[in-house]
């Protein structure tokens, strides 16, 4: 009797070191360590060099982009409670979900601003890779990494848009759609778009008709919910896997290659 | 012995890299294969492209209206009945009818008034699709039928 009461006692600090592993760090070595132990923290290389702690080099727009990948992911899972893929229902569900719903306009906003936000971040991030010449080797990889994640967040933005079914998204989904099936001007000039008609195939494989309809709809709405989402989330682990490895590139660092050749 | 061991050993080890390689590449092709034929449907839920479009007489000589059903411009001239796609030619907005031709409110495309492009980004004329009257004395259209710019239906 008297273990299991001793026991009890114990068991709110063994579960905190079951989760932290490490107590609270007291020396660079320890610090280390709780890096290194830690799934989440340990997404930060242990040891960087001092220039890639300067806020300037990255402004954190990869982790910012990041951010709003998961906001949107929350928002988003949110939303789906009210939302209907249906070509009747849609457009109603937008609009109570504006009027008839407790937070329901905070939540809708927070999804839109978040996904333009994130187009925003995630195009500064490339622009800031491409003047840090960060894409240079060994980093090659991740630069095609990380434009994968580009159209994935395109994609993600495009096929949001159409889901209230109001007519923003419904002509913006119709230039889209026709910009998809635009490989047909070039099988056109060449003449074999009978047999080879790979515009009116990515258009019918985006609409699932020759209209945009409910089927069309229903596409965008799995594409938009699952698996754009879970395509951008693995790209993304390889992403950062990448970076652990690479490590963070420095201001220094072509200058220092040069050096030692 | 042991070198031989070590030898066959990396032969078995090339071979299964072989076969893993050859088995995940053939079903990686029959999985897209199987998608492309799954995504597009053996019949099309949809409305179909002829449409109604009224008595002969209901098309005065001299005018043009826009029908929104089938998104087309049907009008009248000298010489008979024509129809031409209000479906803009670069990315598929309606266009507006300006009298002297058309516009499209998307991207500025500018067409005069027998559909050929005069401004913007429109690759093409717009079309003209196919008119006929059914025994019912009425008018009917096929929108994915095209036809000369110069046919007329003359009724
Ligand atoms: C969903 C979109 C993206 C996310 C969430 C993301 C996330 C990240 C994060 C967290 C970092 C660490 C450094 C930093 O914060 O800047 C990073 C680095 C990097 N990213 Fe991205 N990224 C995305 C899109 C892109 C795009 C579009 C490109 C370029 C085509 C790209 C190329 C790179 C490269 C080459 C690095 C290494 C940079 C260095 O070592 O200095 N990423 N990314
Ligand atoms: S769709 Fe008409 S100009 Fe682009």
């Amino acid at each position: 009797m008297g273990n299991v009461r001793a026991n009890l006692r114990r068991l709110p600090a063994f579960l905190r070191a079951a989760i932290f592993r490490v107590g609270m760090p007291d020396s660079d070595r320890t610090r280390l360590k709780a890096v290194m132990s830690s799934l989440f923290l340990h997404i930060h290389a242990p040891k960087v060099h001092q220039h890639s702690l300067q806020w300037w080099y990255t402004l954190g727009l990869g982790l910012i982009s990041t951010f709003l990948f998961i906001l949107l992911t929350l928002s988003g899972v949110v939303l789906m409670i009210y939302y209907v893929p249906s070509v009747g229902e849609a457009y109603g569900r937008m609009q109570d979900l504006m009027h008839a719903v407790a937070w329901g306009r905070v939540l809708r906003n927070l999804h839109r601003w978040t996904a333009h936000g994130m187009v925003v971040a995630v195009l500064l991030h490339m622009m800031r890779v491409f003047y840090t010449g960060s894409y240079k080797a060994p980093r090659e990889l991740n630069w095609l990494v990380g434009l994968a994640l580009l159209v994935v967040t395109l994609a993600l933005a495009f096929t949001g848009y159409l889901l209230p079914w109001d007519q923003l998204g419904y002509w913006a989904a119709v230039c889209g759609v026709n910009i998809a099936a635009s490989p047909t001007e070039v099988t056109d000039a060449l003449g074999v778009t009978q047999s080879l008609d790979v515009g009116g195939w990515q258009r019918q494989l985006l609409l699932g008709g020759r209209e945009i309809g409910g089927d069309a709809l229903n596409r965008f709405y799995v594409l938009h919910c699952v698996v754009l989402p879970l395509i951008g989330a693995g790209f993304m682990a390889l992403h950062f896997f990448r970076v652990h490895k690479d490590g963070l590139s420095r201001p220094d660092e072509s200058a220092a290659a040069r050096d030692d050749a | 012995m042991a070198q031989a061991d070590d030898a066959r050993d990396e032969g078995r080890r090339r071979f299964l890299v072989k076969v893993g390689a050859a088995g995940l590449a053939g079903s990686g092709v029959v999985a897209t294969l199987g998608t492309v034929a799954f995504s597009d449907l053996r019949a099309y839920n949809e409305r179909s492209p002829v449409f109604k479009l009224g008595r002969p007489e209901d098309f005065a000589s001299g005018t043009r209206v826009y029908l929104d059903g089938p998104r087309l411009f049907v009008g009248r001239d000298t010489r008979g009945l024509y129809a031409v796609s209000a479906v803009c030619s670069h990315l598929g907005c309606i266009v507006r009818d300006g009298g002297e031709g058309f516009a499209c409110p998307c991207h500025g495309s500018r067409f005069d008034a027998r559909g050929a492009v005069i401004g913007g980004p429109a690759p093409r004329p717009l079309s003209y699709v196919a008119l006929t009257v059914e025994p019912n004395g009425l008018v009917y259209a096929n929108v994915a039928s095209r036809v000369d710019p110069d046919d007329r239906l003359e009724v």
